[in-house]
């Protein structure tokens, strides 16, 4: 950097360490002219006037300044694109869905189930000969307490279990047993043949059975 | 205890605080608004440069992909933003030549050891009456060694940010300061005694 730069910097206060300006001014009669008439030039410049905006235009600038803020404070659509609430994703609302639709599903069968296990067990068992031959062979005491065990046992019992047929077919001889212990008593008179529904059939054993009730008559 | 522009800049941005922001527009108004208006020349479009500037600078800051990084002083990067809207509007008006950089930086080329060689005497003789004599010696520099004046002067910028912010080397901007105060010596050597104390009282 040549010498008359070095001393616009030292007329800034931007000189440089090493630089020597009274060596220099000193050295060079023109060098001391040019500073003279730098640091004249600069002199009036440094006195003058300085300059404002309006006040208005201050006035509109923090305006502007507290709006662009504000605005900025508020969620905006571009910072909404950030900060807002997380949308449900669409394979979310599929897994619910399918959730429900299973869900539905297994309640129905469910409820299917156990619509089929209650039409079952209630269904009449229609009386057979194997039945009456059981009933008949049993002791009366045997009969009683079986009517009386046998029904609450039948009730207290869980069901079973669809692959057991045996035990189905026991507990329906249980079901049966228990209707016609309610219906009817040891110690009660005997109902007439006649009433008995099941016994108007014309079979020969029903027959003969008729002769003797009206001969004993 | 003086707060730094960065901490005024930080409170703004951060806890949206308008006292902040105004002490940092009060505190540089003089040295952007002087800038602009002795790069203009005319008070008007200086108010709207000045507000215009200050508008794109609120955005810069608020909008965290700007330009501003709050790394440097923020001086510099806001005459930067006032610099382009000066330039913008001078375009606009064909008036600034844009000057390729100087391959030597010693060399400056022949219009810029010049005195601005436009007349404009309706201006300068209205300011002359008005006294404002050395308003109109500046107003005749050429437009480099007036913005360097201007950018030294009126912004208070060192020589190393002027050569930053005009995209030329250090050496060529203490040249363009060196020629713009010994024109403007000229110019008042060509003048009263009465002229003078004028400007001194300014």
């Amino acid at each position: 950097m040549n010498k008359e730069l070095q001393l616009i910097q030292h007329l800034y206060g931007e000189r440089e360490e090493h630089f020597a300006l009274r060596e220099t001014l000193e050295t060079s009669e023109a060098l001391h002219d040019e500073y003279q008439a730098l640091s004249e030039a600069k002199f009036y410049l440094d006195h003058r006037r300085r300059q404002r905006p309006d006040a208005a235009i201050l006035d509109q600038i923090m305006a502007a300044a507290t709006h662009v803020s504000e605005s900025s404070a508020q969620p905006s659509l571009v910072k909404g694109r950030l900060d807002r609430l997380a949308r449900p994703h669409r394979a979310h609302r599929k897994r619910r869905a399918l959730s429900l639709v299973s869900l539905s599903l297994v309640v129905v069968c469910a409820m299917s189930v156990g619509l089929w296990q209650w039409t079952s067990s209630s269904t009449p068992i229609p009386q057979t000969a194997s039945t009456e031959t059981y009933q008949s062979a049993l002791p009366p005491s045997a009969t009683d307490g079986l009517a009386s065990t046998m029904p609450q046992q039948a009730s207290d019992e869980v069901l079973p279990s669809w692959e057991d047929d045996q035990v189905m077919e026991l507990h329906k001889r249980i079901d049966r047993l228990q209707q016609r212990a309610t219906a009817l008593q040891w110690d009660e008179p005997a109902t007439p043949l006649e009433m008995v529904p099941a016994l108007t059939s014309r079979s020969p054993a029903t027959a003969r059975l008729q002769q003797a009730t009206q001969r004993r008559r | 205890m003086l707060l730094t522009d960065e901490k005024l800049v930080t409170a703004y941005l951060e806890h949206g605080d308008q006292r902040a922001f105004r002490m940092l527009v009060e505190r540089h108004q003089e040295r952007i608004f002087g800038y602009l208006l002795g790069m203009v020349r005319n008070r008007d479009i200086a108010n709207d440069l000045f507000q215009e500037t200050f508008l794109r600078i609120i955005a810069a800051m608020q909008n965290r992909r700007g330009s501003y990084t709050q790394q440097g002083r923020w001086l510099g990067w806001a005459m930067r933003i006032a610099r382009n809207a000066a330039l913008d509007h001078l375009r606009s008006r064909k008036k600034w030549q844009d000057v390729a950089p100087q391959g030597d930086d010693d060399e400056l080329s022949f219009w810029d050891r010049l005195p601005d060689g436009e007349p404009r005497a309706d201006l300068q003789l209205h300011r002359l009456e008005q006294g404002d004599w050395l308003e109109a010696c500046i107003d005749r520099l050429p437009p480099e060694q007036r913005e360097v004046l201007l950018l030294r002067h009126e912004s208070d910028l060192t020589f190393r940010e002027i050569a930053e912010l005009t995209d030329c080397s250090i050496n060529t901007a203490l040249g363009r300061m060196r020629y713009a105060l010994l024109n403007l010596r000229k110019m008042m050597k060509g003048t009263s005694r009465e002229h003078l104390a004028k400007a001194g009282s300014l």
